[in-house]
C-alpha cells in the first residue's frame, strides 16, 4: 500500500470529527444506497424506495445545529425530500441547480441532545423513480461548539446486539396451535370464502361478508363436526365490503366507497334496499382505498379508510381524508373524522375501557406495524403529499404497541377482546394477521392516561390467515381468513372459516408486562418453580426506537442491549420484576425469557418473547427489588446460546419466513426451496417479458433490494417490500450468503 | 303453542325459506335482490361511485352516483355481456347510445333565481318491477328528495331506454331542471304524457331516449 492510498484509507475509516463545530455526513457513509448508484463520492439518487440514506451522530453537549446539503439536480422533482433529525422532520423542495453544478443549501435548524446517538436521515420520495438523479455529496451539520459533534461509523452503528439462537416461540415464530385451543375447520371445499366482515346476529347466527360481495348466514346450532357448514347466502352484489356491523337487527356494511345499511323492510328474507348511510369523503379509483370496519358504539358506526397505493410510483397522491378513522351516525349519516394518519388500518375493535382499537400495517411512514387505542384528534403519521390530512401535526401520536415487522406481525387485522371464560387471557386483546398468520396477543395498560403495553406470541397452527372475528355468548370464537394476490391455490387454502374453542388446559407462558419507573414486571400464567426466575441472566433484554420515513419500512433505531440489574420474583411466584439499567421513552423493550424456565407444576415455558412499547415512564412507581434467596443462582450458566453459525439464517427466520418457506410450502411469496443455482421463471414488470433467470447471488441480492425489478412468475408488483430499506448492507450480505449456499440447502 | 301448530310451522318452514335459501353459496342468485347480472355496484368506467343497471336483456344504464345522473347508456354486444369485470371494477362494452358530455347539474328555479343543486346519494331498492335510486338534492338549506326508477323489463317500450323520475315536496312555483333534457337528447314527459322541460309537480315523469 503506498502512502497516498494509506492516507485515503485512514481518512475514509475514521469517523468524521467535528472541527470548528462542523460535521460532514458523506454520501459514502450511509447505511444503504438501495437501487441508486455511486459516481466517485457522489450518490446519484433516482429512487428512494429500498435505500436508507442515514448516519448516526453524537453530541457531547446540547446545542443548536444547522443542517445543509451539497447536491446538484438538473430538473425539479414533483415531490419533496424528507430530512429527519432525531425524529424531527423538515421537508425540502429540491431546487434545480444552475448548469447542474453542485450547490449548498440549508435544510433546517435543530437542537441536538447529548447522550444516545442521534439518527439523521435524508429520505427521497417513496416509490417514484426519476429520470434525472439528484446528485448527493454530503450533509453538513454545523454547530457552534468546537469538537462537540462526531459521527459514528456506519459499520459500528448498524450492528445491533447479537441475537440468541432462536427456536419456536423463543425468537422465532410459533409453529403449533396453542395447547389450550381446539379448532374446527368450517370449510366448504368448493368455495373460496375470503372473509371480509363478521358479526353475530343474535346468539346463534353468524353473519359474514366476503371480499367478492356476498353476505352469508350460518346457523351455529346446525354445525356438525364433519361435513360442510350449512351456509346460506342472504345478500349479494356488495362492493368490496371490508367490514360488517350489527345493531339489534340492523345490518351495516362498509363497502369500497360508502357505508351501507341492508334493509329487509318486508321481512321476506331478502335485503331489497341498500341504503347509503354516508359517502361523505373523497375517493379515487385507487385499488387500495378500502373502508375497514366496523364497530358500533351507541348510534355511531366507526371504521377506517385506508390510503391508496396505486400512485406510489408516480406522485404519491392521496385523495383527501384517506387514512382517517370515521364516525358516522347510523340514522342521519352525519360523518366526523376521529383521527388521521393511518395507512392500511385493516382492523378495528373495542377496547376494554370503551375506546376504539385499530391495527395498522407497516410501510411508508410506518416503520413497524401498530396496535393503537385511538385518541380523538390523534394523527398517526402517514403523510400524503400536500394537501395533507387536516389533523396532520409535526409530532405524531405514538401507537399503543409497536408490532415489529416479521417478528410478531406483518399485516395485522381485526383486534378483539378475549372472552371472559378464556382463563388468564380474558380481557386481553387478540388480533389476526393476513400474512404472518395465527393469533397474536396484547396486554394494554395506562400510564399517565396514555395507553401502552406489550405484545406476545399466542398461536399459529391454523389453516386460515384470519381477518375478521366474531364471538358467541358462550365464548366460542369464529375466525374468517382472507388472502390477496393471484395465486388461487394459496388464496383458497388460507381463506375460509374456523371455529376456535378455549379448552382451559394449563399453559405456562408470559401473560402480561407492566412498566415501572425502574424496570418491567412480567406476569406469568402459572407460578414459577420455586427458586427459579431470580437470575437476571434468565432474561435477554434489548431495546430500540423507530423512525418513520416517507419511504417504505424502516430500520430499528439505536438497537442496543439493556442491562438487567436484578430479577425479583413475587411472593406468589407469578410475577418477576426486572430492574433495567435503562428505559427510554418512545422505545420498544424486547424481553426474551429463557426456555429453561419451568412452572411450579413443572410445565415447560411455551413462549418467551414479549415486546413492550414505552410511551410514558411512570414517575413514581418503582418496582420492588429484593435480594435473591440463597441457592437461586444454581441454574445453568448460560441461558442463551449465541451460535457462531449463520447470521443469515437468523435474518431469514426473522424477516422472510412469513412469506417464503424453505420446504416447498407456498405462502404469500414463492418457496425458496432449492433456490441457489436453480432457474426461476420471472417477469419484467415493464415489458411483461417472461425470462428464465439463474438464481445467482446477484439475482438474490436484487430480489431482496429491488423486488420489483424481476417478478417471480405469478406474483404481482409491490407484493414484496424492498428489504434494502429495512436491512443494513451487512445484513443483506448475510442473507444473500445464506440463500446462495448450495450445500446443505433445504 | 299446541302440537298441531308446531307441526304446521315445521311444514311451512321449507316453503317460507325457499325463495332465499335455495341458492348455492358462491353463485349469483337471481332470487336474491341485487343480482350482479342485473345491477352492478362496482365502479363503472373509472368513475368510483357509480352503478350499472340492466334494462331488458341487453341495455345497460350507468349512473354517476355523486352527480345524481346518468353517465352512459349502452347496448351489450349480441350474445356477450355488456359489462367486463376486472379486479373489482366494471367496464362497459357494446354500442354506446348515450354518454354524458356536459357538466350540468340538477338545478332548482324558485322565484327569480336558478340554483345549482348538489346531490347526495341515499341508496337503491329492488322493487318488483323497478330498480329505485334515491338522492337528496340540496342548496343553501333547501333539500329535495329525488326518486329515479328504472323499469327492469323493456317489454312494450317504444323507446331505446325508459326511466322515471319524481321529486318529493316540490313547492308551488318551483321548477326542477334536469341536467340533460336538452341538448343531450332525452325526452321528458309529465304524468299526462305531455312533453315538458322541467319538473313542476311531484308526480312521476318519464325520461326516454328515442
Amino acid at each position: 500500500m503506498n502512502l497516498r492510498l494509506a492516507i485515503i484509507s485512514l481518512v475514509c475509516l475514521l469517523p468524521s470529527i467535528g472541527i470548528n463545530g462542523e460535521l460532514a455526513l458523506p454520501a459514502t457513509g450511509i447505511f444503504s444506497k438501495g437501487p441508486n448508484q455511486y459516481k466517485d463520492e457522489v450518490l446519484e439518487i433516482t429512487k428512494g424506495r429500498g435505500a436508507t440514506i442515514g448516519w448516526y451522530i453524537k453530541a457531547k453537549k446540547e446545542e443548536e445545529v444547522r443542517v445543509s446539503i451539497e447536491y446538484s439536480c438538473a430538473a425539479p422533482l414533483n415531490q419533496d425530500y424528507q430530512l429527519s433529525f432525531d425524529g424531527n422532520d423538515k421537508f425540502w423542495k429540491v431546487i434545480p441547480t444552475k448548469d447542474n453544478a453542485f450547490s449548498r443549501v440549508e435544510l433546517g435548524v435543530f437542537r441536538i441532545r447529548p447522550g444516545l446517538p442521534v439518527l439523521v436521515l435524508l429520505v427521497p420520495p417513496s416509490g417514484t423513480k426519476y429520470p434525472h438523479p439528484l446528485r448527493f455529496r454530503k450533509l453538513i451539520v454545523e454547530g457552534s461548539k468546537p469538537d462537540n459533534l462526531s459521527r459514528i461509523p456506519t459499520s459500528e452503528a448498524a450492528i445491533g446486539p447479537a441475537a440468541p439462537t432462536a427456536s419456536s416461540g423463543f425468537g422465532a415464530k410459533l409453529t403449533e396451535l396453542h395447547p389450550a385451543l381446539s379448532t374446527l375447520d368450517l370449510r366448504e371445499e368448493a368455495l373460496t370464502l375470503r372473509v371480509s366482515g363478521m358479526k353475530m346476529r343474535g346468539d346463534n347466527e353468524l353473519l359474514f361478508t366476503t371480499w367478492d360481495g356476498d353476505l352469508y348466514s350460518l346457523d351455529l346450532t346446525a354445525i356438525s363436526e364433519t361435513g360442510s357448514p350449512p351456509l346460506r347466502k342472504i345478500a349479494q352484489g356488495l362492493s368490496e365490503p371490508m367490514g360488517l356491523a350489527v345493531s339489534g337487527h340492523r345490518i351495516f356494511v362498509t363497502e369500497k366507497n360508502q357505508v351501507t345499511e341492508l334493509i329487509d323492510k318486508d321481512h321476506d328474507g331478502g335485503f331489497e334496499t341498500y341504503r347509503c348511510v354516508s359517502q361523505d369523503w373523497p375517493c379515487s379509483m385507487d385499488y387500495h382505498e378500502y373502508l375497514f370496519g366496523a364497530v358500533i358504539k351507541g348510534d355511531h358506526l366507526y371504521f377506517n379508510a385506508s390510503v391508496g397505493m396505486a400512485r406510489r410510483g408516480i406522485d404519491n397522491y392521496q385523495a383527501p381524508l384517506r387514512g382517517s378513522v370515521f364516525k358516522v351516525h347510523i340514522d342521519t349519516g352525519k360523518t366526523e373524522i376521529i383521527a388521521g394518519g393511518l395507512r392500511t388500518p385493516d382492523g378495528i375493535g373495542h377496547s376494554s375501557d370503551g375506546g376504539i382499537l385499530v391495527t395498522d400495517n407497516q410501510g411508508e411512514w410506518l416503520p413497524a406495524n401498530k396496535l393503537i387505542q385511538i385518541e380523538k384528534g390523534g394523527f398517526y403519521q402517514f403523510r400524503s403529499t400536500p394537501p395533507r390530512h387536516p389533523l396532520d401535526v409535526p409530532k405524531a401520536t405514538p401507537p399503543s404497541v409497536w408490532l415489529p415487522q416479521g417478528e410478531i406481525a406483518a399485516s395485522p387485522t381485526e383486534p378483539f377482546l378475549i372472552p371472559s371464560n378464556w382463563g388468564p387471557y380474558a380481557g386481553q386483546v387478540l388480533f389476526g394477521d393476513e400474512t404472518f398468520g395465527g393469533l397474536q396477543r396484547a396486554f394494554l395498560e395506562k400510564v399517565d392516561g396514555v395507553t401502552q403495553g406489550a405484545v406476545f406470541r399466542f398461536s399459529q397452527g391454523f389453516r386460515h390467515h384470519f381477518h375478521r372475528f366474531a364471538i358467541t355468548p358462550d365464548g366460542e370464537l369464529y375466525a374468517g381468513g382472507i388472502a390477496r394476490g393471484k395465486d388461487q391455490e394459496y388464496i383458497n387454502r388460507v381463506s375460509g372459516l374456523t371455529r376456535i374453542r378455549y379448552t382451559g388446559k394449563k399453559v405456562f407462558e408470559p401473560l402480561a408486562a407492566r412498566l415501572h419507573t425502574n424496570g418491567l414486571e412480567i406476569e406469568f400464567t402459572e407460578p414459577l418453580a420455586e427458586g427459579t426466575g431470580w437470575n437476571p441472566a434468565t432474561y435477554y433484554v434489548t431495546q430500540w426506537g423507530y423512525q418513520a420515513t416517507q419511504t417504505y419500512g424502516g430500520q430499528k433505531v439505536r438497537h442496543r442491549l439493556t442491562g438487567v440489574r436484578s430479577a425479583t420474583v413475587s411472593e406468589d411466584r407469578r410475577r418477576v420484576f426486572l430492574e433495567l439499567a435503562e428505559i427510554t421513552s418512545g422505545d420498544v423493550i424486547h424481553v426474551r425469557v429463557s426456555n429453561s424456565l419451568l412452572s411450579e407444576e413443572k410445565l415447560p415455558i411455551r413462549t418467551g418473547d414479549l415486546w413492550y412499547t414505552v410511551n410514558r415512564i411512570p414517575t413514581n412507581l418503582p418496582g420492588k427489588v429484593k435480594k435473591a434467596p440463597a441457592m437461586t443462582f444454581a441454574e445453568p450458566e448460560s441461558f442463551f446460546k449465541f451460535a457462531k453459525g449463520d447470521p443469515g439464517q437468523v435474518l431469514f427466520q426473522t424477516y422472510c419466513t412469513s412469506c417464503h418457506s424453505l420446504d416447498g410450502t407456498k405462502l404469500v411469496g414463492p418457496s425458496l426451496k432449492g433456490l441457489a443455482g436453480s432457474h426461476r421463471k420471472t417477469r419484467a414488470p415493464d415489458s411483461n417479458e417472461l425470462l428464465s433467470v439463474e438464481a445467482t447471488a446477484d439475482y438474490i441480492r436484487q430480489s431482496i433490494t429491488e423486488p420489483n425489478a424481476l417478478l417471480a412468475e405469478g406474483y404481482t408488483e409491490n407484493l414484496m417490500p424492498p428489504m434494502g430499506g429495512i436491512l443494513t448492507e451487512k445484513q443483506i450480505d448475510d442473507l444473500v450468503n445464506f440463500l446462495s449456499k448450495k450445500e446443505g440447502r433445504p | 303453542m299446541n302440537y298441531r301448530f308446531i307441526t304446521i310451522l315445521w311444514l311451512l318452514i321449507p316453503l317460507l325459506g325457499a325463495r332465499f335459501s335455495l341458492s348455492r353459496a358462491g353463485e349469483n342468485d337471481a332470487n336474491l335482490p341485487f343480482d350482479p347480472a342485473r345491477i352492478c355496484r362496482l365502479s363503472l368506467d373509472e368513475v368510483p361511485r357509480s352503478i350499472s343497471i340492466r334494462q331488458g336483456d341487453d341495455v345497460w344504464i350507468g349512473y354517476d352516483l355523486e352527480k345524481g345522473n346518468v353517465m352512459k347508456v349502452w347496448q351489450a354486444p349480441a350474445g356477450s355481456p355488456g359489462l367486463i369485470i376486472k379486479s373489482f371494477k366494471a367496464y362497459s362494452k357494446g354500442t354506446t347510445w348515450f354518454e354524458v358530455k356536459n357538466e350540468e347539474a340538477w338545478s332548482l328555479k324558485t322565484s327569480g333565481s336558478k340554483d345549482r343543486l348538489s346531490a347526495r346519494y341515499l341508496g337503491s331498492t329492488r322493487e318488483d318491477e323497478h330498480f329505485l335510486l334515491r338522492w337528496e338534492l340540496s342548496h343553501d338549506g333547501k333539500k329535495l328528495v329525488l326518486n329515479e326508477r328504472i323499469p327492469i323489463s323493456s317489454d312494450g317500450a317504444d323507446k331505446k331506454v325508459v326511466r322515471e323520475v319524481r321529486v318529493e315536496s316540490l313547492e308551488p312555483g318551483e321548477a326542477l331542471f334536469h341536467p340533460m333534457i336538452n341538448p343531450e337528447g332525452w325526452e321528458l314527459t309529465n304524468s299526462d304524457g305531455q312533453p315538458v322541460s322541467t319538473l313542476t309537480d311531484t308526480h312521476w315523469h318519464r325520461l326516454s331516449l328515442p
